[in-house]
């Protein structure tokens, strides 16, 4: 899949909703479940932030391409936040700047320690570092485009679900990237191969996870990915991951689900 | 503390994208101290991933409202960088980031640092901008009276994306500074540690012939730009323009002594941190 850099970032755009009428939820409101849900992608659409750190950390951003998508993926991901929060305010529920910075503030040590961690790794392992940043980049951007997806089965509404297909969308080209990065990366080193299969396979977790609460990151997964098409994407997005060269045989989505007991080991 | 006016939302939904429709100068030959100049000024405004790459790993990066602004204005610099790009017909890849040792262990150098000045930081990261702002726009003024109608007209245009960037820059750093002595402190020292414009560390000799031709057309430049950096709370006698005019690419303030110094302050913060 070839991905053209300048393309991506002359198209870039923040999402706009303007002309979609968020009045329809005052007659037709979303249920509690789907609110706590979208609360949650709202979030961990603001914290995008904190995944851009962690890549600004190490080799990654030197690489041109690699920090122009970055710039852009920004931005989008932040006016995601944006839309999402506009949704959440017709229902009463407010995200302002300072909530998202108390959210922040809760990680804690963790928060601190882990630019540390992430340019201690990316100067010892250098360049082959960014092939485990642009796949994790493909499963986060893959794992998010399947939730919006699953949320547009399962909660039909005529405003939101042409706000999340807009998202789901602009989440496409996000994976197109990391797809197209990770896959050149992959191919070109055994190094790179070995490390990003033991990254993924030891440390991946749904986005959100390690940001938010634990009991938000359960509850979003079952609310998602819980019944037969729910589960149907998870081997979806795992054999989507499997394709990527050295990463054979992986099931990160399904093992991650595992270890929190959602489904069987 | 209460935020400021700056309308963060409003900002980074109008974020200015490519300019390249709009310019009207492209194509027009260019004297080449312009070129030099204006590739200078192209390399300062594209290098935003190197400074977030520093300000993301301190407790900046929790204000929401100050990474909120910077969505928007990475995209922003993203797209002035590109303008220049169009007006001075440079084509292909922009030349490659040096990455020497000590840009490569820049970010985890702040990151442990950053838990030590811990909330005075976002000061300093604003007010380093607000700064940057103020040396960049002598710089690029300096252009538009060196350039033709047109070429002239574009980086007027350009000039108001930055004005609008600088308007909340200093605001916040002006909020920030006025709150906290501390900051104000860490600012002074920060502020006069490192060489301006950001990033003329890495382009010592670019630097020195820009500031350089700045001094020759204009003597009072750096008097002028002092004077604004000097209006922000905590900020005044650093005379950052000057000394980076009289040794352009070097830190404001050099000693032999500075590391021992640094080490010495560290641990004083630790002490009363953990005190």
């Amino acid at each position: 899949m070839a991905f053209d850099i300048d393309t991506f970032a002359g198209d870039s755009v923040a999402i706009g909703w303007g002309d979609l009428d968020l009045d329809a939820f005052r007659t037709d409101p979303l249920p509690e479940r789907t609110l706590r849900t979208l609360r949650y992608m709202c979030d961990v659409e603001f914290h995008t932030v904190c995944y851009l750190r962690d890549m600004l950390v190490t080799p990654s951003h030197t690489d041109g391409d690699v920090s122009t998508f970055m710039t852009m993926w920004n931005r989008e991901e932040y006016w995601h936040g944006e839309a999402l929060a506009a949704v959440l305010r017709v229902h009463g529920i407010t995200v302002e700047f300072d909530q998202v910075k108390a959210n922040r503030m809760k990680v804690g040590w963790k928060d601190r320690l882990d630019p540390i961690k992430q340019s201690l790794l990316g100067n010892i392992v250098g360049k082959d570092f960014i092939a485990v940043h642009m796949s994790w980049g493909a499963a986060n951007e893959r794992s998010a485009a399947a939730g919006y997806r699953r949320l547009i089965a399962l909660e039909p509404h005529p405003a939101l679900t042409p706000l999340l297909k807009r998202i789901a969308q602009q989440e496409t080209r996000h994976i197109a990237f990391y797809t197209t990065q990770a896959r050149k990366r992959l191919e070109a080193s055994g190094r790179a191969r070995a490390i990003t299969r033991f990254a993924l396979s030891r440390f991946w977790g749904p986005v959100g996870s390690g940001v938010m609460p634990e009991e938000e990151v359960d509850h979003v997964m079952t609310h998602l990915f819980s019944g037969e098409d729910g589960l149907r994407e998870v081997r979806k997005l795992d054999e989507q991951i499997a394709q990527l060269p050295g990463l054979e045989g992986l099931a990160i989505m399904r093992d991650a689900f595992a270890r929190r007991g959602l489904i069987p080991a | 503390m209460s935020a400021g006016a700056f309308d963060v939302l409003a900002y980074s939904a109008d974020a200015q994208g490519s300019h390249r429709s709009e310019l009207t100068g492209v194509g027009l030959p260019l004297p080449e101290p312009l070129r030099t100049e204006l590739g200078y000024l192209r390399s300062r405004l594209s290098g935003t991933t190197a400074w977030l790459s520093l300000v993301l790993v301190t407790p900046t990066h929790k204000n929401a409202r100050i990474t909120a602004f910077l969505s928007g204005w990475a995209y922003e610099r993203y797209w002035l960088a590109d303008a220049l790009d169009a007006l001075t017909a440079e084509v292909g890849a922009p030349p490659a980031v040096r990455v020497g040792l000590r840009a490569r262990f820049a970010p985890l150098v702040e990151a442990v640092l950053a838990n030590l000045h811990g909330s005075a930081l976002p000061a300093v990261h604003m007010a380093e901008r607000a700064v940057d702002g103020v040396l960049l726009d002598a710089i690029l003024g300096h252009s538009i009276g060196r350039a033709s109608g047109p070429v002239a007209a574009d980086l007027e245009r350009l000039r108001r994306v930055l004005a609008r960037q600088q308007a909340f820059f200093t605001e916040e750093a002006g909020r920030l500074l006025a709150s906290s002595a501390r900051a104000r402190r860490l600012s002074r020292r920060r502020l006069t540690a490192r060489a301006w414009p950001i990033g003329a560390d890495d382009d010592p000799v670019r630097t020195a012939a820009v500031l350089t031709a700045l001094s020759a057309a204009d003597a009072a430049w750096a008097r002028r730009a002092d004077d604004r950096i000097a209006e922000l709370p905590g900020l005044a006698g650093l005379g950052i323009a000057r000394r980076s005019a009289a040794n352009p690419g070097r830190p404001v303030l050099r000693t032999t002594l500075r590391p021992v110094v640094a080490l010495g302050r560290l641990v004083a913060s630790a002490v009363r941190r953990t005190g």
